[in-house]
């Protein structure tokens, strides 16, 4: 076998992985689906008056502790959003129900309990942010409209 | 445990060199002393393999700032996916499958390349996929 040319194909691969990885993860999705409702994953968490935030990890995640804090840290002031975590592998039927295959994925619900949107990988923190002012910002907008 | 998580993409990219040459020379040698390493890391913590002594020693000092601590064990089970390849790249040598040992020795520089050059864990994103897929626990 040539094995300068499978270094090359392995490299080649891999960097066009990466490369995908870096521009499609850590970035806002759309919802997977306009019917499953927040009340009804049966987490025992309340719904927050704003948004909730949902944080699917694994013990072997490494950038999770990371973004709890960045998230904690974004939403400490503001009471309207609730956050909560779930061990992805503990929970595995929710995860599967959620379609969730990876960890971090963080789910973003509105104040009906609709899921609004997720991130998949961890994002950088603006992107948290931004992210973060548009889901709290829609119903706000909606409301102005009507 | 906490640990720098500098020191496992340093060991990452040693790795991606050692693995270049493993293909490069196809060297079951060297393909064997990268497994053990990765069995020190695997089962003793990534921090205590030669790499990690190496980074603590000589790179760690003269790197400016504090890097970021993490927990130890996705680096841990990096360490363990590694070790597995390198286990099927030397069961490709003990039954005289060149093809077997390169294709092994290729995914685990793949899963080097991957987390030295864009701080990916492929084996720590592929365990949810697994567990879903009911294949571990």
């Amino acid at each position: 076998m040539n094995h300068w040319l499978l270094i090359a194909s392995v490299l080649a691969l891999s960097s066009a992985f990466g490369l995908f990885l870096h521009f499609t993860r850590g970035k806002l999705t759309k919802k997977y689906s306009n019917e499953i409702l927040f009340n009804q994953l049966k987490i025992g968490q309340d719904l927050g008056k704003k948004a909730t935030i949902l944080l699917f990890k694994t013990e072997y995640c490494s950038t999770c502790p990371g973004l709890k804090r960045q998230i904690n840290e974004l939403i400490k002031n503001d009471k309207g959003i609730s956050f909560y975590e779930v061990d992805a592998v503990e929970r595995i039927e929710l995860a599967k129900k959620l379609h969730v295959k990876s960890s971090p994925t963080v789910l973003f619900f509105n104040e009906s309990g609709l899921e609004e949107g997720r991130i998949v990988g961890a994002p950088k923190k603006d992107q948290l942010r931004n992210t973060l002012e548009k889901i709290t910002t829609i119903k706000m907008e909606k409301t102005n409209a009507n | 445990m906490q640990i720098d998580a500098r020191g496992p993409r340093f060991g990452a990219a040693i790795t991606l060199v050692v693995l270049l040459l493993v293909i490069y020379f196809e060297s079951a040698l060297l393909l064997a002393i990268q497994t053990l390493f990765w069995a020190i890391g695997a089962f003793a913590g990534p921090h205590k393999s030669p790499y990690g002594f190496v980074f603590k020693t000589l790179v760690k000092p003269r790197l400016k700032g504090v890097g970021e601590l993490e927990n130890v064990k996705p680096p841990q089970f990096a360490q363990l996916v590694g070790f597995l390849f390198g286990v099927v790249g030397l069961i490709g040598v003990a039954i005289g499958s060149s093809t077997v040992f390169l294709i092994a020795t290729a995914f685990a520089l793949a899963a080097a390349f991957l987390n030295s050059v864009f701080n990916f864990c492929l084996g720590c994103e592929m365990y949810l996929l697994l567990v879903r897929a009911r294949l571990i626990r």
